[in-house]
């Protein structure tokens, strides 16, 4: 998609959001960031379930 | 009083525009709501009662939970986090890994297998509100005329919620997904009331292969691909999560835990009753009235997740420049009119089920393993969103004219990988699934393969923004020092 594909008025409002939510003060990035050691601790007990069925 | 949405909040909700923070309508309980509205329907107990088919009870609660909780966790990571942190549309996302025009590779694979999972859900729908009018009105038909009826009802009704938008979809799951969590529970007891738990272990699966392993990793392996059959939806859903872990940790409750069990009843049933179609078995083991109200409620499950893969699949295909000009309502009356032609055809479309399944582990699975690759090792989680729309000076996202062959050869490799080991219409495969499935290896390949191209030859090529990527990160890390 090229810009000249968007009227004024989208690429203005495009543009006014991506300086929101890129900004390093955005509520995105400063509330509720995902733990990734319970995903991990997670995918592996996935895994250890997994080789006990094979033995089960 | 709540004013009128304008037009360009109407555009970030149902079109391309990023979603801003204060446009998002879902928390984690909201969104628990959804995905448990999106987990709990006929297609979790179809996939019970296709397991049915291979293992006991016992086995397939290993198989399944082990497989799903590792697929939905990793396509969730794939997919929700970038989603949910830039409130982007995960095909919009996905100009930083196919490239802008090889975005439309996901898009089109995606719509297809979406149109048969609509015209599934809307053929079950079609099949519970048959045998509940053949209940009520005390005949027996075995026409498909009123299974026709029933699915186009199932589509017009999903259409009036759906061309409302996300926030009708929101009020149908908060009412809709607690009953059916009711409902999942009086499904069980309607089973134990019948077969204690000891009596549910010593279950025989119905059909199943020589080889107890081999019987075990299948089970597996349609687990991971029930969990990876979510993969073309999750992103276009968490854009409106107001953060990270509320678009992220519901997934776990809803298409992990509750598909789960939902999957479980539909495996109790399968081995008691011996058929895998939950429309068959509840009149004979609830009762006229209890068996009458779960079609009711499983035929309504069947509404909230259409409306959802229908709001997820018609936001996916504005990446196609004729649908992005249509309007909202009749995008989404397009897609379902297409979908309206399928559910003349009920035999055929409840009959290839497994078909649809089995095609989201061997497409799905690889697109997550090369999503992971590329937003976690090699951008670090650093995307240039202005990139993502506009020409921008360096055009990052244009790769090679638009496409990013890194992407399209690991997809096709990994896909090809897949048939090598497992054939997933018969299920029968090389030695190797029986220790390794087939999804896992294929996801492996794709990630590695992608990674070795993309280093060795898009990044000293300048393509992808990869070094911007980096550069970024390394700059934030180093002002957290500096900090």
């Amino acid at each position: 998609m090229d810009t000249e594909e968007f009227n004024e008025d989208f690429s203005a409002e495009l543009e006014k959001r991506i300086d929101v939510l890129t900004r390093s003060d955005s509520d995105v990035k400063r509330l509720g960031t995902v733990d990734y050691t319970f995903t991990g601790l997670f995918i592996v007990l996935s895994f250890v379930l997994l080789i006990w069925g094979w033995f089960a | 009083m709540m004013g009128k949405p304008s037009s360009n909040q109407q555009d970030g909700a149902f079109g391309l525009l990023p979603v801003l923070p204060k446009e998002r309508t879902w928390g984690s309980f909201d969104f628990s709501m959804v995905n448990i509205g999106l987990a709990i329907a006929t297609w979790s107990f179809l996939i019970g009662g296709t397991l049915s088919l291979f293992v006991g009870l016992k086995m397939g609660f290993i198989a399944t939970l082990a497989g799903n909780t590792v697929s939905v966790l990793l396509l969730a990571l794939a997919t929700t986090i970038p989603s949910s942190r830039y409130g982007i549309d995960q095909y919009v996302f996905l100009r930083s890994i196919f490239g802008k025009k090889g975005t439309k590779i996901p898009v089109i694979l995606m719509v297809i297998v979406e149109f048969g999972w609509v015209a599934t859900l809307s053929v079950m729908f079609g099949k519970a509100s048959s045998n509940v009018y053949s209940s009520v009105t005390n005949t027996s038909t075995t026409s498909n005329t009123v299974v026709i009826v029933f699915a186009l009802v199932a589509i017009v009704v999903s259409w009036l919620i759906v061309a409302k938008g996300p926030v009708s979809i929101n009020w149908l799951n908060r009412i809709v997904a607690p009953c059916l969590v009711a409902m999942l529970i009086i499904m069980f007891l309607m089973l134990s009331n019948q077969y204690n738990f000891n009596e549910m272990l010593t279950f025989k699966p119905l059909s199943p292969f020589p080889n107890d392993l081999h019987n075990y990793m299948v089970a597996f392996e349609l687990g991971l691909g029930s969990g990876f059959s979510w993969w073309p939806i999750m992103g276009g859903l968490t854009r409106l999560a107001k953060t990270e872990r509320a678009g992220f940790w519901p997934n776990m409750i809803g298409i992990n835990i509750c598909a789960v069990l939902g999957t479980m009843v539909g495996l109790i049933a399968g081995l008691a009753v011996g058929d895998s179609d939950p429309t068959k078995w509840m009149i004979p083991i609830g009762g006229p009235v209890l068996g009458v109200i779960a079609l009711i409620f499983i035929a309504f499950a069947n509404v909230t997740s259409i409306t959802s893969l229908v709001y997820a699949t018609c936001l996916a295909m504005k990446q196609i420049k004729i649908f992005r000009l249509l309007e909202w309502k009749k995008l989404t009356f397009l897609f379902l009119l297409i979908t309206a032609v399928f559910v003349f055809f009920p035999d055929q479309i409840y009959g290839n089920f497994s078909m649809f399944l089995t095609a989201c582990g061997t497409v799905f699975g690889p697109l997550t393993a090369i999503g992971f690759v590329d937003y976690f090792i090699l951008r670090r989680q650093q995307i240039d969103l202005k990139a993502l729309y506009l020409v921008t000076p360096k055009k990052p996202y244009n790769f090679w004219v638009g496409y990013n062959y890194a992407a399209i050869i690991s997809l096709i490799v990994a896909t090809v990988s897949y048939f090598l080991i497992l054939n997933p219409i018969s299920l029968e495969g090389a030695s190797l699934f029986n220790y390794l499935s087939a999804t896992l290896p294929a996801m492996v390949i794709a990630g590695f393969v992608y990674y070795l191209i993309t280093v060795a030859f898009v990044i000293p090529k300048g393509l992808g923004g990869y070094q911007a990527s980096r550069q970024e990160k390394g700059l934030v890390e180093n002002k957290k020092e500096l900090i």
